[in-house]
């Protein structure tokens, strides 16, 4: 009875993986700013993205290319208060990387590949210093300070949870955010749209319309605008709804962000087979 | 068989005058055929006062409370009792190496009575932490990942808040701060002392002295095990419920 009670704390502990050994890893959100030197130069690129995960990660890599022409190089990502997977890459107007998730067990998992990467274009991003100076300090030492009494406290007790964040509202998707094409037609592209939401939602039933316009890649012309009505759900958190009934748009959303996948066909005239990610965030307070 | 019943009137007197005010705690109350479960009891009304205070703060925040908090109250309170155990063994053992005369049973009664006095008042302060900190859960899951320390971090560190929610989290953070120090770094030590009857009375702020440095070491490791241990636990049960 002790033996099977340690057991199954030890499985708890270690986390379980999936019976083919697998990860399931996606991104949630990505947060890019260059950071600046003395002289207000840029130095680096420095990308933080949240990744939901089915098992414990060990660690992350980001491999990144300035140029088509260079090969991969990787970089260790460390985990920051936000709970991001960030590093520091060297500067470059855009950036192709991919980044890849070791889980403690398992096998390890990418999120983008050499042959379809994730690319960050710099042009837009908000700037900030290198070093934190005497706040960075003081959030270090109030870091530490929260881990010892989290750890008093045992993790925390459980309440009934956060009140679940509502998808109601105006949400917007431009600069590291908007709508990502990953594949189109089958083949791996590199595209992006400003994407807009205005949605409502009634008794988890979501309604509402988009719009999007093209900003970046050969996938449409840029400025092409696509718009139409959204319906769909909203279930603990996590939501799924159809864009002018042609692309569905799955995601999670927390207080004012929401994020996830997207796939299905461009609405006419093009038509094509689409997917890739999406992430808008709040517009005005949450409801 | 024990006969188990609930904690009454007295036992809340009891915990009122020996958990929250601990520095009436005296070396007899450590000692004795019935210390162990005069303790035992006091823990229980300070988890039970915790989980009602706990309780209240969600229902004002929420406005409901539902079945995963019922159920996830005795997870709390499991994951709790095994954090105060591995808590008073490590200290039990630093004790020893500096040859301070108690036993475990004895450092164990002590540490009852000081986490029945924290954790009522160190939990209530947490609530909101909490919320962002599940928040943060249902958005990676990754039950590994440190997210009641993140939700602190994020609310004392906020990229767009009101004033009023920043200077709110830093009182609060403060207010926890003062009883962390209070309960364990100036109330345990000195019951420590008290119980083992150690120096004269010159010479036990010495040892108090000596017994603050091995509960901030106690400290240290049990966040270490919570971190890496309780809290993977913690997180996968909680991110089954929510």
């Amino acid at each position: 009875m002790i033996r099977e009670a340690t057991a199954a704390v030890v499985a708890l502990a270690l986390g379980t993986p999936s019976a083919d050994n697998t990860c399931a890893v996606s991104v949630v959100d990505t947060v890019a700013t260059v950071v600046v030197g003395k002289h207000k130069q840029p130095v680096a690129v420095r990308l933080a993205v949240g990744l939901k995960s089915s098992c414990i990660i060990g660690k992350v890599t980001y491999s990144q290319r300035n140029d088509p022409t260079q090969d991969y190089r990787p970089t260790l990502a460390k985990r920051n208060n936000e709970l991001r997977y960030e590093a520091d890459l060297p500067f470059a107007d855009a950036i192709d990387y991919y980044l890849t998730a070791y889980p403690e067990r398992g096998q390890s998992m990418s999120v983008g590949s050499p042959d379809s990467p994730l690319r960050v274009e710099t042009a837009n991003l908000p700037r900030q210093e290198g070093k934190g100076g005497a706040l960075g300090a003081l959030g270090t030492g109030a870091g530490t300070v929260l881990a010892l009494i989290a750890g008093i406290a045992g993790a925390g007790v459980v309440g009934s949870g956060p009140p679940v964040s509502s998808a109601q509202g105006q949400w917007s998707g431009v600069g590291p955010d908007g709508l990502f094409i990953d594949s189109l037609s089958a083949a791996p592209v590199a595209c992006a749209a400003d994407l807009t939401l205005d949605l409502r939602v009634s008794d988890g039933h979501l309604t509402g319309t988009w719009t999007s316009t093209s900003r970046a890649g050969n996938c449409l012309p840029l400025g092409t605008r696509l718009q139409g009505d959204v319906q769909g759900n909203v279930d603990h958190g996590n939501v799924i709804f159809t864009a002018s009934a042609t692309l569905t748009f799955r995601g999670s959303v927390a207080t004012d962000r929401m994020s996830g996948t997207f796939e299905g066909g461009l609405p006419a005239p093009s038509g094509p087979p689409v997917s890739g990610r999406w992430s808008v965030t709040r517009q005005g307070k949450t409801p | 068989m024990a006969d188990v019943k609930l904690p009454s009137l007295e036992d809340l007197a009891h915990w009122f005058n020996k958990g929250l005010c601990f520095w009436h705690l005296s070396s007899d109350d450590a000692y004795g055929a019935m210390a162990g479960q005069a303790a035992a009891r006091a823990l229980l009304v300070g988890l039970s006062l915790a989980l009602i205070a706990q309780t209240v703060v969600v229902f004002l925040v929420v406005g409901k409370v539902d079945m995963p908090q019922a159920i996830g109250l005795p997870i709390f309170a499991l994951l709790q009792l095994v954090n105060i155990l591995f808590f008073a063994v490590v200290l039990f053992l630093l004790v020893r190496l500096v040859r301070i005369p108690l036993a475990l049973r004895e450092v164990a009664i002590i540490v009852a009575y000081t986490f029945a006095g924290l954790l009522p008042l160190l939990l209530p302060l947490m609530a909101e932490q909490l919320f962002v900190a599940v928040q943060l859960l249902q958005r990676y899951r990754d039950p590994s990942l440190p997210y009641l320390t993140s939700a602190g971090w994020q609310m004392l560190f906020p990229s767009d808040a009101q004033p009023m929610a920043i200077v709110r989290a830093w009182v609060s953070f403060a207010a926890q701060i003062t009883i962390v120090i209070a309960f364990l770094l100036v109330g345990l030590p000195s019951n420590i002392a008290k119980a083992a009857n150690i120096g004269n009375q010159q010479k036990r702020p010495i040892w108090t002295l000596i017994v603050s440095a091995f509960v901030l070491v106690t400290i240290t490791l049990d966040t270490l095990m919570v971190r890496f241990v309780l809290g993977r636990v913690y997180w996968m049960l909680v991110g089954k419920l929510v």
